[in-house]
């Protein structure tokens, strides 16, 4: 809940809380604490003027010296607080009175005798024996009248709650002038962020503070005007590599014609020559003509599979949602494998959004390779297919000559073949191929086989694109 | 049938001129063909602007896509904007594969796109059936 807040009314909020805590326990405690000592002052006092009042009304009495009496009461007069007090001596009798105008109707009868003040009407009133040298002689009636120092508490409360509204007022005040110096630079730096990632460029935040604020400004500039250089760069770069890629698609657009028509004539001529010979040719000759043209052939293969190498990653190529089981089984007509062949699909192949012409061309010369590698009497492909985070794994494994570990790097790069183009014709496309286009869709391809015990091509294709 | 249609071809290798020429002779056709090596001596030829090669209508024209000077589809969009020869028929004959040549060519409205067998016998065999096509059309004789 506090997360959704803004800096600035967290700090405010913090603040205000803790000042007006502050105010409260000033507000409560201090008057209370002044209530206290004034009792507690009051309390003395009275204790002070009960062991007066013994120790005159004592000797007064023990002495019959009325004087001494009515002098301690004088004395009693000068405290305005003092509004009660009546001595009466053992017998009952009142010796001495004096009953300030508006008490008179106070019933003390009932007070009992104790240490302990009784208030009524808010006067305290304390009733003790008076004892004077382990005499008793009466006992002592005192009225404190609270009034007084009520009004001199309420009086401090008010002052105490203007004191600590005043506190608290100018405490919101203040916290909102320091929240707002704190978070003024972190808003400015936010509201620059959002302009920088609504779009904008050419934006750099304008904090002069030495603060942390300051500084994170500053390091924010700088990392903004790295941003635009490499930026500037890649834009370069993107830019040099599209004409680079347009000069790449003019080039092989070049050699395929301007490279297979000679080609083409040297083919045609050599069928010509041959037809104006009209049989007259040497058997030999005719097999060096079938040798030429064979070669022809090849070189043709390898200007298609040098363009078709050339070709991927920079095709755009539609995503479509390809259904794994039906692709094979096309790809499967397509190379016509021989009936010694048994090819087998794992059940449960996925159907995935993707690009299907790569994964087709992947799957096409995996297969083309695992049937023109085959040289077991009974042939058998296997295709498998797993999954992983974010990628498929599928797998083609065969039991044919299979590829000695030391050829596995080797088999990958281009025009590269373990066997003589004259005995088996192969271009070595194929896998650089199958590389090239895994490895454009950020998958790989891995190899497990050894020499005479099959191979196995496994290669990850993302989910989805 | 009036008279015999007029082939134009328009190709600048001479290998594959001379597989045309043994191509006709090999089917025994008998039209007129008129050779020229790129687009700009084609529309020339084609216009009467070369006195040494006038082309009578009816006219096929056997285009290469790939020639010096002027291309196959340059000269198609100069020739479909000519209000005399907009009409010509057209066959692409060529070596390009490319996917861009085929839909520039269809844009503009060719008759067929052909690629060059790599084998004599191929070809043969594509010569034959467009003799058969341009013998089974009636084209306007003007």
């Amino acid at each position: 809940m506090f997360n959704n807040l803004s800096i600035r009314t967290k700090v405010i909020l913090g603040q205000t809380i803790l000042i007006a805590m502050v105010s409260l326990f000033i507000y409560s405690y201090y008057p209370r604490q002044q209530e206290k000592a004034a009792i507690k002052a009051i309390d003395s006092k009275i204790q002070s003027l009960i062991n007066m009042f013994s120790i005159g009304v004592g000797i007064g009495m023990g002495e019959m010296d009325f004087v001494a009496v009515s002098e301690a009461l004088e004395w009693a007069h000068n405290d305005s607080s003092i509004v009660y007090i009546t001595v009466v001596n053992n017998t009952g009798q009142n010796i001495a009175s004096f009953i300030a105008p508006g008490h008179e109707s106070i019933d003390v009868s009932g007070i009992p005798l104790s240490r302990k003040p009784v208030e009524i009407n808010g006067t305290l009133f304390y009733k003790t024996t008076i004892v004077y040298q382990n005499t008793t002689f009466g006992t002592l009636t005192l009225g404190y009248s609270l009034t007084q120092s009520q009004n001199t508490i309420s009086r401090l409360k008010r002052t105490t709650l203007y004191f600590c509204t005043g506190l608290f007022m100018s405490g919101v005040i203040f916290s909102f002038l320091v929240s707002n110096m704190i978070s003024g630079n972190i808003r400015e730096l936010d509201a620059t962020v959002k302009t920088i990632s609504s779009g904008a460029e050419n934006v750099r935040v304008t904090i002069h503070s030495n603060d942390e604020v300051g500084k994170l400004g500053r390091a924010f500039n700088d990392m903004l005007e790295r941003l635009e250089h490499s930026r500037k760069n890649l834009v370069r770069y993107s830019e040099q590599l599209k004409k680079q890629n347009e000069e790449l698609n003019q080039f092989s657009y070049v050699v395929s014609h301007d490279l297979k028509a000679p080609l083409r004539a040297i083919f045609k001529l050599s069928e010509w020559i041959e037809e104006d010979m009209h049989g007259s040719m040497s058997e030999e000759s005719k097999k060096n003509m079938q040798i030429l043209r064979g070669r022809v052939f090849r070189l043709e293969a390898l200007i298609n599979g040098l363009l078709q190498y050339s070709k991927i990653g920079r095709i755009n190529v539609p995503t479509e949602p390809v259904d794994i089981r039906v692709m094979l089984k096309e790809t499967i007509d397509l190379l016509n494998p021989p009936p010694h062949i048994t090819i087998t699909i794992q059940k449960g192949m996925p159907v995935l959004n993707t690009k299907k012409y790569p994964l087709q061309q992947v799957f096409i010369n995996l297969l083309s390779n695992a049937i023109k590698y085959n040289d077991k009497e009974q042939g058998l492909i296997n295709i498998t297919c797993s999954k992983m985070p974010g990628f498929y794994r599928f797998t083609v494994e065969d039991n044919g000559m299979g590829i000695a570990p030391a050829y596995h790097q080797k088999v990958f790069e281009i025009f590269q073949t373990l066997q003589s183009r004259d005995t088996v014709e192969g271009t070595g496309v194929g896998l650089s191929i199958i590389k090239k286009s895994v490895e454009d869709m950020g998958g790989t391809v891995t190899l497990r086989s050894e020499e005479n015990k099959g191979a196995t091509f496994s290669f990850t294709w993302p989910q989805s694109v | 049938m009036t008279s015999l249609v007029n082939i134009l071809l328009v190709e600048d290798d001479e290998v594959d001129i001379m597989n045309v020429q043994r191509a006709f002779k090999k089917n025994n056709i008998s039209n007129p063909l008129f050779i020229t090596r790129n687009g700009i001596e084609a529309l020339e030829a084609l216009q009467g602007k070369n006195p040494a090669m006038i082309i009578p209508s009816p006219r096929v024209i056997l285009l290469d896509i790939n020639m010096p000077k002027m291309g196959g589809i340059e000269f198609l969009n100069e020739l479909r904007n000519h209000p005399e020869l907009k009409a010509v028929s057209v066959f692409v004959m060529t070596t390009s594969n490319e996917e861009s040549d085929k839909i520039a060519a269809y844009d503009l409205n060719v008759a067929g796109y052909i690629l060059k067998p790599l084998s004599f016998e191929g070809f043969i065999r594509a010569v034959s059936i467009l003799n058969h096509y341009w013998h089974l059309c009636e084209m306007p004789q003007l």
